[in-house]
C-alpha cells in the first residue's frame, strides 16, 4: 500500500511561489488501479511525481509499505525507482537513438531474469526490434514505453496522461494492454488523466482541484478500455 | 580564444617583420650568429604556438557557432513560421562577429602592451629593435570576424533548411543505423557508450584535439625552457587554455546532447555512476589516444623546426624525446582530466526528469 499522508510541495520561491500540492492525503491500495483526475494545473501530475519518487516533497509522507520516501536520500531514491517503480509519459521520452530493443532492455538490465524479448512480443512489437523511435507510430513507441517500463519487473506502474498524445484507437489499445497487465499480474496502477471516462476502468478516482484532493470514490463496477466512452 | 590566438600571433608577426629589418645594421660575426638564433626562435614560436592557436581557435569558434545557432533552433523556427525569409533570419547571426571583433581587438591592443618586454628581453645580446607598427599586422584583428560572421550566417542558413516542424519542436537529426543486431549481445551501458561515440563523431574529434594540445603543447613547453622561459611558459598557458576550452566545450556538450537520456535513465533507477561511467566514460580512450598524437606531433614538431630553424647556427644538439616532459605531461593530465571529469559528473546529478523536461513533466 502506498500512504500519501499531508503532502506539501511549492514550486518557484518568494512572491513567484507556486503551491502545487496543499496538505494532500490519499491512500493506493496494492494490486488496485487507481486514476487521478483532474484539469491542467490541478497538481495530479505533482502528485504522481512525488508518489514514484521522481520529485520530493517540501512536507508531509509518502509511505511504500514501511519505507517513508521522504527519508531516503537520492541513491537509496533511484535504488527504490529501481526496484518498484515503472513510469509511462505521455512523451514516451524514448532515447532517439537507440533501437526498441535497446530500450526495453534499458529497463530489463535493472531486473534479474527479465526476458526483454517475451515482453516486446507481448505487445506486439517482435518484427520491429531493430526500429529505431522516429520509425514507429505514436501508439508504438508508447508500447514500448510501456514495455521499458514493465521489462523491470515494477509492483507499481505510474502513467501520466499516457494516451494524452494517441489518437481515440491507439489510445483505447494502449489502455486495454495497461488494464490487462494489471489483471494478469495484479500490477498496482496510478494513471494521471484529464479525460473524466478513462475514470470508469479504475477502482478508485482520486479528484484533484488546485492542488487538494477534492474527493475520493471508489468504484464497485468496472468498464474495459472499449467500453468506456471517449 | 580569438583575443588569445591574435595577441601572440600579432606579438610575435611584428617582431619577426622588425627584427629582419634590422638584419644589415648587424656587421659583427658574432651578433650575425646571436641574430640568427633569435629569428630561428621566434620563428619556432610563431609556428609551433601561433599556428597551433590560430588552427585551434577556428575549430573551436566553428564548435561554438555550431552551438550557438542550434541552441536558437526553436526560435529560428517561430520566426520563420512568422513568416520571416531564412535570409533575414540567418542573417542576425552576423552579429556573432562582433564578439569575435571585440576579443581580436583586445588581443591585438594586448599585444603593442606586451611588445616592449618581448623586444627588451630579446634585444639584450642584440642590438636594439624599434617596435614599428606594421599595417599588415592588422588584417589579425579584422579578417576573423568578417570569417566567423560569414560562417554564422551560413551555418544558419543551413540550419533553416531543415523542416520547420522539427526546428520548432526542437527535434534532433538522429542518424538512423541498423547495428543493434551485431551490438545484440553488448551490455545496455556498452551500446550506450558506442552510441555515444558514434552518434556524434565531431565530439570524438574535438576530445582528441583538447588532450592533443595538452599533451604537444606542455610537452613543447617543458622541452623549450633551455630555448626561452618567457616562450616556454606562453606556450604552456596557451596549451593549456586550449586544451581545457576543447576539453570543458566538449563536455559540455557531451552531457548536453544527453541530458534526456540521463534523465529518463535515473528515472527508471540506473544510478548517476552508471551513467557517467556509459557516457562520459566513453570518452576516456579517446582522450588518451589524443595524448598519444600530441607526444609524437611535438616530437616530430620540434625536431623538424629545430632541424630546419637551428640548421645554419653551429655547435645546437640533435633533439631527442623528451622522456621527463612526457611524464610530468602525464600526470598533469590525469589529475586535470579526472578533476573535470568527477565535475562534470556532479553535473550529471543535477539532471533529473523535471529538470530536463521541466513543465512538459
Amino acid at each position: 500500500m502506498i500512504r500519501v499522508q499531508s503532502v506539501s510541495k511549492n514550486y518557484g520561491s518568494g512572491s513567484g511561489i507556486t503551491c502545487a500540492l496543499k496538505d494532500v492525503t490519499a491512500d493506493i491500495d496494492d494490486g488496485s488501479f487507481t486514476v487521478i483526475l483532474g484539469a491542467s494545473g490541478s497538481g495530479k501530475s505533482t502528485l504522481l511525481n512525488v508518489m514514484s519518487g521522481l520529485e520530493r516533497v517540501d512536507s508531509g509522507k509518502i509511505i511504500y509499505d514501511d519505507t517513508d520516501l521522504t527519508q531516503l536520500s537520492d541513491k537509496e531514491l533511484t535504488l527504490f525507482r529501481r526496484r518498484v517503480v515503472g513510469l509511462v509519459f505521455q512523451q514516451y521520452y524514448l532515447i532517439a537513438s537507440m533501437s526498441v530493443q535497446d530500450n526495453v532492455r534499458m529497463g530489463a538490465e535493472l531486473a534479474t531474469g527479465s526476458d526483454y524479448k517475451a515482453i516486446i512480443k507481448a505487445i506486439g512489437l517482435e518484427d520491429k526490434l531493430n526500429k529505431f523511435p522516429s520509425e514507429l507510430s505514436g501508439g508504438e513507441q508508447q508500447r514500448v514505453a510501456i514495455a521499458r517500463a514493465l521489462a523491470k519487473k515494477p509492483t507499481v506502474l505510474f502513467a501520466d496522461e499516457p494516451t494524452g498524445a494517441l489518437d481515440e484507437e491507439t489510445g483505447r489499445q494502449i489502455l486495454d494492454y495497461i488494464d490487462r497487465l494489471h489483471k494478469e499480474s495484479n500490477l498496482s496502477v496510478v494513471m494521471v488523466t484529464h479525460n473524466a471516462n478513462i475514470a470508469d476502468m479504475a477502482d478508485k478516482v482520486i479528484y484533484m482541484n488546485s492542488g487538494r484532493v477534492e474527493k475520493v470514490e471508489l468504484r464497485a463496477s468496472k468498464k474495459s478500455a472499449y467500453e468506456i466512452d471517449w | 580564444m580569438a583575443c588569445c590566438a591574435v595577441m601572440v600571433c600579432n606579438l610575435f608577426v611584428n617582431y619577426l617583420i622588425d627584427v629582419s629589418a634590422v638584419k644589415d645594421s648587424i656587421d659583427t660575426a658574432q651578433l650575425t650568429a646571436l641574430y640568427n638564433a633569435q629569428v630561428a626562435t621566434a620563428r619556432v614560436v610563431c609556428a609551433v604556438s601561433g599556428g597551433c592557436l590560430v588552427i585551434t581557435t577556428a575549430i573551436t569558434l566553428l564548435f561554438y557557432i555550431g552551438s550557438y545557432v542550434d541552441k536558437r533552433a526553436k526560435d529560428m523556427g517561430i520566426l520563420k513560421a512568422m513568416g520571416y525569409t531564412d535570409m533575414q533570419i540567418a542573417s542576425r547571426f552576423a552579429i556573432f562577429g562582433l564578439s569575435v571583433l571585440l576579443g581580436c581587438a583586445i588581443g591585438y591592443a594586448l599585444s603593442y602592451a606586451i611588445m616592449p618586454s618581448l623586444y627588451a628581453a630579446q634585444s639584450k645580446e642584440l642590438i636594439p629593435i624599434d617596435i614599428n607598427f606594421n599595417a599588415i599586422t592588422l588584417l589579425m584583428p579584422l579578417l576573423p570576424p568578417i570569417a566567423f560572421s560569414a560562417l554564422s550566417v551560413a551555418w544558419a542558413y543551413r540550419k533553416l533548411k531543415r523542416p520547420l516542424i522539427d526546428l520548432i519542436k526542437g527535434k534532433r537529426v538522429v542518424k538512423v543505423k541498423n547495428k543493434a543486431s551485431k551490438r545484440e549481445s553488448k551490455s545496455f551501458l556498452m551500446r550506450l557508450s558506442l552510441n555515444a561515440l558514434s552518434g556524434n563523431k565531431a565530439l570524438i574529434f574535438f576530445m582528441a584535439f583538447s588532450s592533443f594540445c595538452f599533451s604537444s603543447m606542455t610537452q613543447m613547453s617543458i622541452s623549450m625552457l633551455d630555448v626561452g622561459k618567457m616562450f616556454s611558459i606562453m606556450i604552456m598557458v596557451i596549451g593549456l587554455v586550449l586544451a581545457l576550452m576543447t576539453l570543458i566545450m566538449s563536455l559540455s556538450s557531451v552531457v548536453k546532447n544527453h541530458a534526456p537520456t540521463i534523465a529518463i535513465m535515473n528515472a527508471c533507477g540506473w544510478r548517476y555512476s552508471d551513467c557517467k561511467r556509459a557516457i562520459l566514460g566513453a570518452y576516456r580512450p579517446i582522450a588518451w589516444i589524443g595524448f598519444a598524437i600530441g607526444s609524437a606531433y611535438q616530437y616530430m614538431l620540434l625536431k623538424l623546426v629545430m632541424d630546419i630553424a637551428f640548421n645554419d647556427v653551429a655547435g645546437m644538439p640533435a633533439y631527442n624525446f623528451d622522456l621527463a616532459a612526457l611524464g610530468i605531461s602525464i600526470a598533469a593530465f590525469i589529475v586535470v582530466y579526472e578533476i573535470i571529469i568527477q565535475l562534470y559528473a556532479i553535473k550529471l546529478r543535477r539532471m533529473t526528469l523535471k529538470a530536463v523536461v521541466g513543465d512538459n513533466l
